[in-house]
């Protein structure tokens, strides 16, 4: 059974690390708190190593999307405060030209952040976890310890939302394809 | 329009992916891989080692500009004061593994790396500090070399490689690889490993775990 020990190496793949900041930026960490997120990561490791009866990790890459996950959560409840994702893709892309379809992905991944911050951070969480990291259903339920049919029930409430929230903006992927 | 599920699905999954690209674009590395070339750290103070010479040579390209970037960010007083808020937490049932976990560590020292050769076990490293400060114990000679399984290097930065300002924590297992952090890089871990180094001195919390 893998251990922390297991996890450790995926610190030092950077596009491993890349995705955890991903996975913060996502649930909500201001990026420019990236950094100090990603260290509350470590100490979550070194937490797990001081817990070597109950350290069982059965898929590394998973455990520490879901740490991560949890590390966002954290980070909103104690701050109360939200650098708004769809404002920081706005700012980044705002200097940049794009083609019709390239500005169409665009609006669809500004819709989608405006679409996370609207969600209960719980299920934001999950969402992150399906549609992100592809984690299964399963998978999720484990690395976060609570029933499956909890999971289908934030995904089933989450999608419906997506479905509201797409069809108000009028955005589909398929607009800005060929 | 109604969409369906597998399509608001596939919307759904582009976006974030964009957004990882847009994430991505800004992390540590973005910088890295456009200064890498210009800026190569000194290792003059570091003998290379056969068994991390590929994880090295991977990362020294990385190393100086994201570490830049990581300082800017660690400096602020803006990050200091997220540090001290959010690694406070040693009376929960986590601050206690965490003190365990500092409990069964064999030493703590902050310092400089002198030098750092291939030990007589595979994996292990013979690591020479000039020490700054003794965590834990409290108190040891001005330089020392430990005999360490070596540590996992980081993606965006390798303290050993830098050399200098680092925090080594060795594992009291000698099979398990002890753990490195740039003091500049990660201030928070380290402040929050002082703490709670202090706490198990002070209050004779010994290691349980054996």
């Amino acid at each position: 059974m893998p251990t922390v020990n297991e996890v450790m190496p995926l610190l030092a793949d950077r596009d491993e690390v890349n995705r955890v900041r991903s996975v913060l930026a996502m649930g909500g960490v201001p990026w420019d708190e990236l950094n100090d997120a990603m260290q509350q990561v470590h100490l979550k490791l070194l937490e797990a190593e001081g817990r070597p009866g109950d350290a069982e990790i059965r898929n590394p890459r998973a455990w520490l999307a879901a740490v991560a996950s949890r590390v966002a959560i954290d980070w909103h409840r104690e701050r109360g405060k939200t650098m708004r994702l769809q404002d920081r893709l706005t700012e980044a892309w705002e200097t940049q030209a794009g083609d019709d379809q390239r500005v169409g992905h665009r609006l669809v991944a500004l819709a989608v952040a405006g679409y996370l911050e609207q969600l209960d951070s719980q299920v934001r969480q999950v969402v992150v976890l399906r549609y992100f990291v592809d984690l299964s259903v399963r998978e999720i339920a484990a690395e976060l310890k609570i029933p499956e049919g909890t999971v289908k029930s934030r995904i089933h409430g989450a999608m419906r939302k997506l479905r509201a929230v797409l069809n108000s903006q009028e955005v589909s992927l398929h607009d800005f394809e060929q | 329009m109604t969409l369906s599920n597998s399509r608001d699905e596939e919307t759904l999954r582009s976006g974030l992916a964009l957004i990882d690209e847009v994430v991505r674009a800004h992390s540590p590395d973005a910088d890295a891989d456009a200064d890498a070339e210009a800026s190569q750290p000194s290792v003059s103070s570091r003998v290379r080692l056969t068994g991390l010479i590929a994880a090295a040579a991977v990362l020294v390209a990385t190393v100086t500009a994201g570490t830049a970037l990581l300082v800017r960010g660690g400096d602020s007083p803006q990050q200091a004061s997220v540090g001290r808020n959010t690694f406070s937490g040693e009376e929960n049932a986590e601050g206690q593994s965490q003190t365990q976990w500092v409990a069964c560590t064999r030493s703590i020292v902050e310092g400089d790396v002198l030098r750092t050769e291939v030990g007589n076990e595979p994996g292990h490293l013979l690591v020479t500090i000039s020490v700054t400060k003794w965590v834990k114990p409290t108190t040891g000679p001005a330089q020392k070399t430990f005999d360490i399984v070596a540590p996992h290097p980081l993606a965006h930065h390798d303290p050993l490689a830098e050399a200098r300002d680092i925090l080594l924590m060795v594992n009291r297992d000698t099979d398990r690889p002890s753990l490195v952090y740039g003091l500049a890089e990660t201030p928070a871990v380290a402040r929050h490993v002082e703490r709670l180094a202090v706490k198990v001195t002070e209050s004779g919390i010994a290691c349980t775990s054996e």
